[in-house]
């Protein structure tokens, strides 16, 4: 146990309760069961499938009644100090409410968007495995948890991307998600790696406590930020979240808006009370969040699918929320997450209920649906309304709340840029409401089919949340307050200050900007190819580019196809390093006696003659058969030495090598062929005397050089207390018995690699043949 | 069994196959002691193989052993990583071993390794890695 490792076991709580820890288990249990069981549930699966969901919430709306902070620390692999921790505070029972209580919804929801309901039971399932990874991240308190539960996530978020993988799209939509994050994600946890080292713990609670200073912290905060700004697609990493839509709208609602593409923001809040006041911090963090808030805000304009708006007008709203904690705003930061969990999912539900009822998504197809369907109009418009931030919803209520704090903080340019930005957001919720709902531009009539009331009851139950919350904030703020450990005051009515003049402001602008573009069309703004801005799909597309490029020339210089130059480059490496390093022991080797044994020269002459022999015959199984010499006159050496167990492999293997040339060897002509052409006579004569001279020189070293009898002694005693007498066996059973593993797993895989190899060539050999 | 090429080979391996098997398997159990072992025993069955299938071609291997050496390998690396699965559940360490001695009547005192499974696993790994590569770099199946 390493010293440091000690100290965290001295410091770390110890939490013996587990309830989190099984309401998080269930969701991986039942989405095994909903995966396994699937076609016999049937109808029943998402009843099934909710289970945990209800399970969850109960739990910790139990265990939030307590004042407990314990934390629930399951050990893991406690040797690298990797554990599983699970925190009891106010930030949990905030965050699980969200993600425990929405998933709940989504699972109603795709009741009944899926008709099929084979593809219905393996979408639940995948949202169970994603609920217990998110679930995971928003109460982890051990950075490698968290790291594990983040990269559920991620996978989950992958497979629910490609969930229609007969669609290319769709297919290569999940694989720059994938890419884009868990590089991120590879950096977040060299960032979690760095982190470790510089604080001595791996509890996120420990290390905000003493947060550790320095330059080393500040490269690993920048990892982190690199793995929290892929996950929330902050800018420049943005471009992944409007592709992700291709997902299906309940997976868009719950992972790519509501929950997941949080799990960035949470990190932040938990690390903010440690390190929001360094440098690295305010500047990165608030500036990627401003820049994210502006151009999520510009592009949500520009869109004609609705998806894709709210897809932009979420990566805005993240920016918001970055830029927030950047500031230091965590409270604030919290209650717009809130917020806008609950009026995104609604929206996005809505628009998948269209999608589903009308067979498109596009505002110029879309035609005054909101007479059809007038309960989801008025609860789109709520949710709207509280993207706006309109009040009395609660986007009012948060969004005041910020604004008052920019404010009293005197911060001019945030605030500057955010009240830009939410002008737009006025403009872009308008246009998503107008174009979901409103008259269309053709008089052409749409055809629109009512869905399953299963759809509806989301949206409506997020629409009503949204107002109540925004009429009655006060318990909520004060919950914030708790989580961040920053007070806030959530309040619908904060009296004539600033703040509501600004608000007053943007809603004015942004209904100005709403208009001019309903009159106009958003055709009269350019988009990003018009005016030839780089965008992050091109830098996507070009680096993967780049990298096949570097690819296939490297594997064209080392892979040139011809059998000497392999040789000759692996020979030369392997006996090159290892006899450098050796030299150093040089004396003792010239001085070692010629032989010990009088076999020893007889054998010498026996594997010389062989090995000459094997160069000279102009057959090829005569070759095989004079190394095979070789080998056996080598197995004499073994004997000489008394290591009985290395003679009897070696003669075995000998063996058989000799038996398995004679089979291939049948295959090809029975004399050689040419000199191979690809390397010259002189340059395999000289890696041919390279590899006698530095052998020589490595089995002189080797044998002469002292020996550390304690090593042998250890292993002798060792191999009593292990029951065995042969300790070659013992060595290879017992104390290294994972390098045999790894040996014979090597073996394996060059197994499956010769069936595959032969394989191929006999499948091309028949599909060339007549 | 057919004979394929030649009846002297045919007779010799027919008389040697048993006690290639026999001897192989007493390499795998006494290994823990002296010269022997899961690697030195799989490649004595593996010699008995390779002569049945020169001997009587690749249906005769088949009918000897009827099941691909693909799966012998994939069932040898299982049951090693099983032993090794073993030892962390009982001794929360992958890979741990112990070791008994039982007294049997006749037999006498027995000692009994938990590493042998591990062997085992080996063992069959050794055998199905020189089957595939026999039945694969072998003549074609016909």
């Amino acid at each position: 146990m390493s010293k440091h490792e000690a100290e965290w076991r001295h410091r770390r709580p110890a939490g013996a309760t587990v309830p989190l820890t099984i309401s998080i288990a269930g969701y991986l249990v039942v989405a095994v069961v909903v995966w396994g069981t699937g076609r016999w549930l049937g109808r029943w699966i998402a009843v099934v499938a909710a289970l945990p969901y209800i399970i969850h919430l109960a739990v910790v709306a139990w265990l939030a009644r307590s004042d407990g902070h314990a934390i629930e620390l399951l050990e893991w692999i406690p040797d690298l100090g990797v554990a599983i921790g699970l925190r009891q505070d106010a930030m949990t029972w905030i965050l699980t409410a969200v993600v425990a209580g929405i998933g709940l919804l989504i699972v109603i929801y795709s009741h009944g968007y899926f008709a099929d309901e084979a593809k219905r039971a393996s979408f639940l399932a995948w949202l169970l495995v994603f609920t217990a990874g998110m679930a995971g991240v928003v109460s982890s308190d051990e950075l490698f948890g968290l790291f594990v539960f983040w990269e559920i996530t991620t996978v989950a978020s992958y497979l629910l991307i490609g969930f229609d993988h007969q669609k290319a799209a769709a297919r290569a939509s999940a694989l720059q998600a994938i890419l884009v994050t868990t590089s991120g994600g590879l950096a977040m946890l060299a960032g979690f790696v760095l982190l470790t080292m510089e604080g001595g713990t791996t509890s996120i609670s420990e290390l905000v406590a003493n947060p550790p200073t320095g330059t080393a912290t500040s490269v690993a905060l920048g990892l982190v930020f690199l793995g929290a700004f892929t996950k929330s697609a902050q800018f420049p990493f943005h471009f992944w979240l409007p592709g992700a839509m291709a997902a299906p709208t309940p997976a868009s609602a719950y992972l790519h808006s509501a929950t997941m593409v949080k799990a960035g923001i949470v990190l932040l809040l938990f690390l903010a009370p440690g390190f929001a006041e360094t440098g690295i911090w305010l500047w990165t963090v608030t500036t990627v969040g401003l820049l994210t808030m502006v151009v999520g805000a510009v592009a949500a304009l520009r869109q004609f699918d609705l998806k894709l708006l709210l897809a932009y007008g979420t990566v805005s709203q993240l920016g918001f929320m970055v830029a927030l904690i950047g500031l230091g705003h965590t409270a604030a930061a919290l209650a717009v997450l809130v917020a806008h969990s609950l009026f995104k999912a609604a929206m996005f539900l809505i628009v998948g209920y269209i999608d589903k009822a009308t067979g498109t998504r596009d505002v110029r197809v879309l035609n005054n649906i909101g007479s059809r369907f007038k309960g989801l109009a008025v609860a789109g418009a709520v949710a709207a309304a509280s993207m706006a931030g309109v009040p009395p919803m609660l986007g009012f209520v948060t969004k005041e709340a910020a604004f008052d704090l920019l404010i009293k903080k005197q911060e001019w340019v945030p605030l500057a840029v955010i009240a830009g930005a939410s002008i737009l957001t006025v403009a872009y919720a308008g246009l998503w409401w107008f174009g979901a709902f409103g008259p269309g531009r053709t008089e052409e009539p749409l055809q629109a089919k009512r869905k399953s009331p299963f759809m509806i009851v989301g949206p409506i139950l997020l629409a009503t949340l949204t107002v109540v919350f925004g009429l009655f904030p006060a318990s909520l703020g004060s919950a914030v307050s708790e989580a961040t450990g920053e007070s806030i005051k959530l309040v619908l009515w904060p009296g004539l200050k600033p703040a509501l003049a600004l608000s007053t402001l943007v809603l004015a602008s942004g209904l100005g900007v709403f208009s001019i573009l309903r009159r106009r069309g958003i055709e009269m703004l350019p988009t990003a190819r018009d005016l030839h801005l780089p965008t992050g799909d091109g830098v996507y597309a070009w680096s993967l580019r780049t990298l096949n490029l570097v690819a296939d020339t490297a594997t064209g210089v080392v892979q040139s196809g011809s059998l000497p130059k392999y040789i000759a480059v692996t020979v030369s490496a392997v006996l090159f390093i290892p006899s450098m390093v050796w030299a150093f022991n040089w004396d003792a080797a010239i001085s070692a006696p010629w032989f010990h044994n009088p076999a020893e020269p007889v054998l010498a002459v026996v594997v010389s003659a062989g090995a000459y022999a094997a160069t000279r015959v102009q057959r090829r199984m005569a070759a095989a058969l004079l190394l095979g010499v070789v080998g056996y006159a080598v197995t004499g050496i073994y004997v000489v030495y008394s290591a009985p167990d290395v003679a009897l492999t070696q003669l075995l293997i000998e063996t058989l090598t000799v038996a398995l040339f004679a089979l291939v060897l049948s295959k090809l002509p029975r004399r050689f062929g040419e000199p191979p052409r690809s390397l010259s006579r002189a340059a395999r004569i000289a890696v041919a005397a390279f590899a006698g001279v530095f052998a020589t020189a490595a089995a002189l070293i080797v044998t002469t050089v002292d020996k550390d009898e304690s090593v042998v002694a250890e292993y002798l005693s060792g191999a009593e207390a292990a029951g065995g007498t042969n300790v070659v066996n013992v060595i290879l059973t017992n104390f290294r018995a994972m390098d045999t593993l790894g040996e014979i797993t090597v073996l394996a895989a060059a197994g499956v690699g010769i069936a595959a190899l032969v394989g191929s060539v006999r499948r091309q050999r028949t599909e060339d043949g007549p | 069994m057919k004979v394929r090429f030649s009846p002297l080979l045919a007779t010799g391996t027919r008389t040697m196959v048993p006690t290639l098997v026999l001897f192989s398997l007493y390499l795998l159990v006494v290994g823990h002691d002296i010269p022997g072992g899961g690697f030195a025993g799989g490649l004595i069955a593996s010699t008995a193989l390779l002569l049945i299938y020169l001997a009587f071609g690749h249906h005769g291997l088949h009918r000897a052993l009827p099941v691909d050496p693909e799966v012998i390998t994939g069932i040898g690396l299982a049951v090693a990583i099983v032993a090794g699965l073993i030892g962390l559940v009982v001794d929360q360490s992958f890979l741990a071993y112990a070791y008994a001695v039982i007294e049997l009547p006749l037999l006498g005192d027995i000692k009994v390794s938990s590493v042998l499974l591990f062997d085992v696993g080996v063992y069959l790994l050794v055998i199905g890695m020189v089957g595939i590569a026999t039945t694969h770099l072998g003549s074609e199946r016909t």
